[in-house]
């Protein structure tokens, strides 16, 4: 199927709109990717390839937030959410890249009350 | 005694066809056919989830369809933006049934094949794969259904008055009622007789298809009701139709019929 897009190209990062200085808050990850394990075979009968999501690294600010070597850890289209709080409003960004090279990123803008 | 104890299990075998019969022969469709369930009693798939997955499909921040519906989006806006100016609403008029002007021959377009018409006939997009249609269960086509489907949720699907008059509606019901497969069921016996018990582990739902297309867990992806209906074949241990079986999108409008008055929940999560 020539028409289906790379996969790991498309995400969501969800945050809150608005936290309070040094409130804990969720950060969300969602990237759409199909976690192809290698034990599954097409129609035809051929073995389709692993490729799986090995590295995940979210940062805030330049700070690093979560760093993951996950590859079989996780589902399909896997979620992470990750904890976290800040004095001051910035910047957040999550980057990724599976076995076959693709990567993605994503980021969102964290606004903290009066910062 | 003998004799007589032979008359009697024929007595009784006789009884129990007749019994068989009534229970599950559809009802005359030379009356006007009801539908089994009325408004007021229509519980979507969803309902009969366990709790979290309900709270996860509520939450369009958890729902992993949403990648689908954001991916549809950007589609939408490239591709259908000349003709449609709004999204809202379009899906609530599928499926719907149409005559072929060649074959003269009844037709039901689906969701999913009406993206593809729209793609070959008016879409005049650059590249390789320009007006070409979307294979079934491709990306981009589910991407772009379950965004139109997101597009009306909470509206209820636009069923023609005289659709049971149409033999797309005939052969689907007759369908939905034949006992078929290795374990002797029917889509109606479960679906319309014994929602909400279970089997195995299972909660048996009403069967409606306003969830879709859905993300099924099961998949680990989203998928068109289309391929959610042969599962239910493959489930029945029946035999299961191609993807291009007519038959399926007679289904899907069956389904629509009985499930109208249900809002549109799509795109959900089913296991």
């Amino acid at each position: 199927m020539s028409t289906q897009p790379r996969p790991g190209q498309n995400a969501r990062l969800i945050v809150p709109r608005l936290v309070q200085p040094n409130e804990e808050f969720a950060v969300r990850l969602l990237i759409q990717h199909p976690m192809e394990t290698g034990f599954r075979r097409d129609d035809s009968g051929k073995p389709i390839p692993a490729n799986v999501i090995e590295t995940i690294n979210m940062e805030f600010e330049g700070e690093t937030l979560f760093k993951g070597h996950v590859l079989n850890a996780l589902t399909a289209n896997p979620s992470i959410t990750v904890m976290m709080s800040s004095k001051k409003s910035g910047s957040l960004r999550a980057n990724w890249r599976d076995q076959d090279g693709n990567t993605g990123s994503i980021s969102a803008e964290v606004k903290v009350v009066g910062a | 005694m003998l004799a007589h104890s032979v008359r009697n299990t024929r007595v009784a075998s006789v009884l129990f066809y007749v019994l068989f019969y009534v229970v599950t022969c559809p009802p005359s469709s030379a009356q006007s056919p009801s539908r089994p369930y009325a408004t007021d009693q229509l519980r979507s798939g969803a309902s009969f989830m366990a709790q979290h997955l309900q709270k996860q499909q509520a939450d369009d921040d958890q729902n992993p369809a949403m990648l689908w519906v954001d991916s549809g989006r950007a589609l939408f806006e490239r591709d259908c933006k000349t003709c449609h100016t709004e999204a809202r609403g379009l899906a609530t008029k599928l499926p719907r049934v149409t005559i072929d002007s060649t074959t003269k021959k009844e037709r039901v377009i689906t969701l999913e094949s009406q993206i593809n018409t729209c793609r070959s006939t008016r879409v005049k997009t650059q590249g390789a794969n320009a007006s070409t249609p979307y294979a079934l269960e491709s990306e981009p086509l589910l991407s772009l259904a379950s965004y139109l489907a997101f597009s009306s949720r909470g509206m209820t699907q636009e069923i023609a008055a005289n659709i049971t008059q149409t033999v797309s509606w005939q052969r689907a019901r007759a369908m939905f009622f034949a006992v078929q497969g290795k374990l002797d069921f029917s889509c109606a016996a479960c679906h319309d007789k014994i929602a909400g018990k279970r089997v195995r582990t299972q909660a048996i739902s009403q069967g409606h298809g306003v969830g879709f297309p859905a993300y099924r867990i099961e998949w680990q992806t989203v998928g068109s009701l289309n391929r959610r209906l042969r599962a239910c074949f493959f489930g029945m241990e029946a035999d299961v139709p191609a993807a291009s079986d007519p038959i399926l999108p007679a289904l899907e409008l069956y389904l629509a019929w009985r499930a109208s008055g249900l809002p549109i929940e799509a795109p959900a999560l089913r296991r």
